[in-house]
């Protein structure tokens, strides 16, 4: 029993070797939020017209190692981190295969690094999504092969612990509903892998020469099986972040655990079928194919995400009125503790990916609306209200939680983490926003120069998308100083964080 | 709570009559958002196509370099300029270009081809805000009804590689 | 306020919430058909 050690907070055993490796995933995870973050204040510095900061090419290059670095990286080695939590260490269990973890771990770092240098030497300036026929370096493509084996493996860790927690009978009864949600993600992050590598093994081979001809919109429906899938593991791990932040922050008891474990049952049926949004104006398909896949399939999983909407804040609710904040409507959410940065971090979290983030999606994902949405800007404010207002800020929440529980130490600098969701939070709402509000006039994405000053035509772009621009601008510096914040407190707290006993 | 194991026979657990309502309420939702998509294809007169045809990217530059030359009336910027009759129309995104320049006639109906000759490009009408991709390999066939006259710009929306920001076209509606 | 049954609303002020996120939700995608339509006629 040396590899156990025993919490004195929660009384629950603690595997070492499992403790080790939540936390070198974390600091991994953080280290890349780090250089996603540095280039999205470059990218937004060259976006506000006033400034335009870099020039094309680098724009181009940083703007696909921004979305290697947060898309993949940050995030899936932070939910690498979570996965061993809610096994190992909810479960009172040791992990299984450790030395496999090690493994996973080496790929994902070595699958990571590699893409992100033939990124940066200029190789592969093909943005995330690397559409065929442009052609990135074949590094670049076994780079990201070695991470998804890496993630794949994480996975495989996991499921071996629930097992061996089982086997072992470490709890009584069900699977924690946290648990519950991270294998509802981890189920779902082996069927979008395996599009991944049923997409990107041809895609390397076609790189060494080895294959004559990818075909193109073959690519686009199998690479969003992976793309858009993989976006939809956050979701189930961010909706499992909730309910464990909830838990952990207020007490909050689910309601009615057979309706949340009925939601996450359809986000693994149906969310990760539900990925051809993003060619609804691709030829190739026909419009009931389009419409059953983004309808019957899509809005089942959309039901799952409103079922949560109001699972969760009524645990909240209800929690707090038990705490004796029961006058009127509101007084519980006015009581509630917006001091601890985790549960603040959450409740925007909830909010972003509601409000901003679900909303948009659904809309945009209409078969006929995409028409007014596709690759504009519209995209890309959706997708920063759900993978950073709602993904990445749960999994800052969870790093409070975190770093004194794993890491064992006292958040430093905690008036400093008490503002920093608030901060983030404004600065993501703002940049979102006017990235939308901008791209409902028809500004692209991905797009280096609006004023089109060297194209054929000069176009004369709407002047009030463009004075959003700035604002979207002001926005994402906030957003990058929050993100700092994050940085700055987490890495402090390894460093300077006083132990805890 | 939601990080230890629940209590004995959760699945038991009668729903409460507020979750109930709000279940009910997202589910028709759903089903409404769900049955608008099949019910504007049949009444409602913005559809994406589901017209297209395999062509290679060789052909389809061969096709509008054809039909350019036939129907070519002038030249804008070192882009052929083409008025043809209301049919079929052709328009190729190329790095870093989209041509021709399309002439077109306001109430008239057009069966407007769109397709690569090399990378995949974002075909979007501004100021209209109207988006499609041109995908090699795929003729994308758009039966399209200008309604309002007036100039309107192409631009590419899909990253094509360094000179992306550069591509632009036109369609002129008289 | 939890009702022996659980048929009460437990957590009205999170009704109300989940209403407004509705109501928001509703309009957003209504307004996007509106502009929809003001397209060229396309099929």
């Amino acid at each position: 029993m040396e590899d156990f050690r025993v919490c004195p907070a929660t009384g629950l055993k603690v595997h070492k070797p499992a403790e080790l490796l939540i936390k070198i995933n974390a600091v991994t995870a953080i280290v890349f939020i780090l250089i996603g973050g540095l280039m999205a204040l470059l990218l937004a510095l060259t976006k506000i017209p006033a400034i335009h900061l870099l020039p094309s090419d680098l724009f181009y290059r940083f703007l696909t190692l921004h979305g290697i670095a947060m898309l993949v990286a940050w995030i899936i080695f932070f939910e690498a981190a979570i996965l061993y939590f809610t096994s190992a260490v909810l479960l009172n269990c040791r992990l299984a295969a450790v030395k496999v973890a090690w493994l996973a771990y080496g790929l994902m770092l070595g699958g990571a690094l590699m893409a992100a240098v033939e990124i940066l030497i200029g190789n592969a300036d093909c943005m995330f999504t690397s559409y065929p026929p442009l052609q990135a370096h074949h590094l670049y493509y076994l780079g990201v092969i070695l991470f998804a084996v890496g993630a794949i493996l994480v996975c495989c860790v996991f499921f071996g612990t629930l097992a061996v927690a089982k086997h072992e009978k470490t709890y009584e009864g069900s699977l924690p509903l946290v648990t519950f949600g991270a294998a509802a993600a981890a189920i779902i992050a082996i069927v979008t892998l395996a599009h991944g590598a049923i997409i990107f093994v041809p895609t390397w081979l076609w790189a060494l020469g080895v294959i004559q001809h990818i075909d193109a919109p073959a690519y686009r429906l199998i690479f969003w099986g992976f793309g858009h899938s993989s976006q939809q593991i956050n979701v189930c791990a961010m909706v499992a972040v909730w309910y464990l932040i909830a838990a952990v922050t207020v007490g909050a008891k689910p309601v009615n655990q057979r309706v949340c474990r009925t939601a996450f049952v359809l986000y693994i049926l149906f969310i990760d079928i539900a990925s051809e949004h993003h060619i609804l104006v691709d030829p190739g398909f026909s419009a009931a194919h389009k419409a059953w896949n983004t309808g019957y399939f899509m809005h089942l999983a959309v039901l799952a995400s409103m079922i949560h909407a109001l699972a969760v804040p009524s645990a909240i609710e209800i929690a707090l009125r038990k705490k004796g904040h029961t006058q009127g409507y509101f007084e519980w959410l006015k009581k509630a503790p917006w001091g601890n940065p985790s549960f603040s971090a959450m409740v925007w979290s909830i909010a972003g990916f509601g409000f901003l983030g679900g909303i948009t999606g659904v809309t945009f994902g209409t078969e006929q609306i995409n028409i007014i949405a596709h690759n504009t800007w519209r995209i890309t404010g959706h997708f920063h209200s759900t993978v950073v207002a709602g993904t990445t800020m749960s999994f800052m929440g969870l790093t409070y939680i975190v770093l004194p529980l794993i890491f064992r130490k006292e958040v430093a600098f905690p008036k400093l983490a008490k503002f920093q969701p608030h901060v983030f939070g404004v600065g993501i709402w703002t940049m979102a926003i006017f990235m939308m509000f901008s791209g409902s006039f028809g500004m692209p994405r991905r797009h280096w120069d609006i004023t089109f000053s060297d194209a054929a035509f000069s176009i004369p772009f709407d002047q009030t998308a463009m004075m959003a621009l700035h604002i979207f601008g002001v926005g994402a510096i906030i957003a990058v100083i929050g993100g700092g914040m994050f940085v700055l407190v987490s890495v402090a707290t390894l460093l300077i964080g006083k132990d805890i006993k | 709570m939601a990080i230890t194991s629940p209590e004995r026979l959760w699945w038991k657990q009668p729903v409460c009559g507020q979750e109930k309502l709000w279940i009910s309420i997202a589910l028709v939702w759903c089903i409404f958002i769900t049955a608008i998509m099949p019910y504007w294809h049949f009444f409602g007169k913005q559809n994406p196509s589901q017209e297209y045809y395999r062509v290679s990217p060789v052909k389809y530059g061969a096709i509008v370099d054809k039909f350019t030359a036939k129907h070519k009336v002038g030249e804008e910027a070192g882009i052929p300029v083409v008025d043809p009759p209301p049919g079929d129309i052709f328009i190729a995104g190329s790095q870093f270009v989209w041509h021709p320049i399309l002439k077109l006639k306001s109430g008239r109906t057009y069966r407007l081809h769109l397709s690569s000759t090399d990378m995949v490009h974002g075909f979007s009408v501004y100021p209209m805000n109207m988006n499609f991709m041109a995908v090699p390999d795929m003729d994308y066939v758009l039966t399209i009804q200008p309604d309002k006259a007036g100039e309107f710009f192409i631009i590419c929306n899909e990253f094509c590689g360094g000179g992306h920001h550069t591509m632009t076209g036109k369609i002129i509606v008289s | 306020m939890a009702g022996k049954n659980g048929h009460e609303f437990e957590a009205p002020g999170s009704f109300v919430l989940i209403m407004t996120f509705f109501a928001v939700f509703v309009l957003v995608y209504l307004l996007n058909w509106k502009y929809l339509s003001d397209l060229w006629p396309i099929n």
